[in-house]
């Protein structure tokens, strides 16, 4: 179990490997390296200047080829240890749904910090669709065309 | 909304825990596959019930050109979200899809399967 105030480079390996596999799905890990800022600040600026730019992220995706790790944990040693100021579980967790990448922040959230899964946005893809049968009372209606 | 996962009340009597979508067979993903694709039911589910705008499905046109199935892209990316088998079941159930609904009929709660004998087959689809 971590804190928010944990820093990314100590997090478990077996840890940060879970985590790494989430996000090699749909080449997660690279959504999230795109918007990591430069500095952290709170509340976070919008559109903040990135750290990295494609270049570092093509870098980073030809040495996971070469060195048959996930790009997502090459990622966390490259960046973990990088800046005066070193990222912390808190920053990576509100990167993760800042790009929508949910089921690495749930992880993230119920793994690493015991949290509830963080909210969802009331309406696109990422919105929680109501699954209570609300005419359990009543009799079913038809569904109109 | 706070939203302790999915863990609605359980009772002993309900064994299935609502799985989350990635989770899901792959003989009950295929049987949906072969059925959303069909007259690209799946465009209708992306845009009009998960909330996608045309331009988040490129990677599936990618898809489509390389013979894969446009469906199969949809579960991922969603399933991405976390969403859950049950959210999926409800909008198949919005859209009267009850053979898709049929498909994973095993992978929701028992309480919702009257929801496919709610209705008749969609046959103006076929």
């Amino acid at each position: 179990m971590y804190s928010r105030n944990t820093e990314i480079r100590h997090i478990a390996a077996a840890d940060a490997y879970q985590l790494a596999q989430i996000l090699e799905h749909a080449n997660s890990w690279k959504k999230l390296m795109a918007i990591i800022p430069k500095t952290f600040s709170s509340p976070p600026v919008r559109d903040a200047p990135k750290k990295y730019n494609a270049d570092e992220i093509r870098l980073i995706e030809n040495a996971s080829l070469k060195q048959g790790r996930t790009g997502a944990e090459i990622l966390f040693d490259e960046w973990g240890t990088s800046g005066r100021k070193r990222p912390t579980v808190g920053n990576l967790l509100d990167l993760l749904v800042e790009a929508e990448l949910l089921r690495a922040a749930d992880y993230v959230a119920m793994n690493f910090l015991n949290e509830p899964p963080p909210e969802r946005p009331a309406n696109g893809p990422a919105a929680k669709i109501d699954i209570s049968l609300p005419f359990e009372t009543e009799e079913i209606k038809d569904v109109d065309e | 909304m706070s939203s302790a996962g999915n863990s609605t009340t359980r009772t002993s009597s309900e064994p299935i825990k609502d799985m989350y979508l990635y989770e899901i067979p792959s003989p009950e993903r295929h049987a949906l596959c072969t059925i959303l694709d069909e007259m690209d039911v799946w465009a209708d589910l992306a845009v009009n019930h998960m909330g996608y705008r045309k331009e988040d499905l490129q990677s599936i046109r990618r898809a489509i050109q390389l013979g894969a199935s446009p469906t199969d892209e949809l579960l991922a990316m969603w399933g991405n979200l976390n969403h859950t088998i049950t959210e999926l079941f409800i909008l198949l159930y919005r859209m009267q899809q009850y053979g898709a609904m049929d498909a994973i009929r095993n992978l929701v709660d028992k309480k919702y399967h009257r929801l496919i004998m709610s209705g008749q087959p969609d046959l103006s689809k076929l």
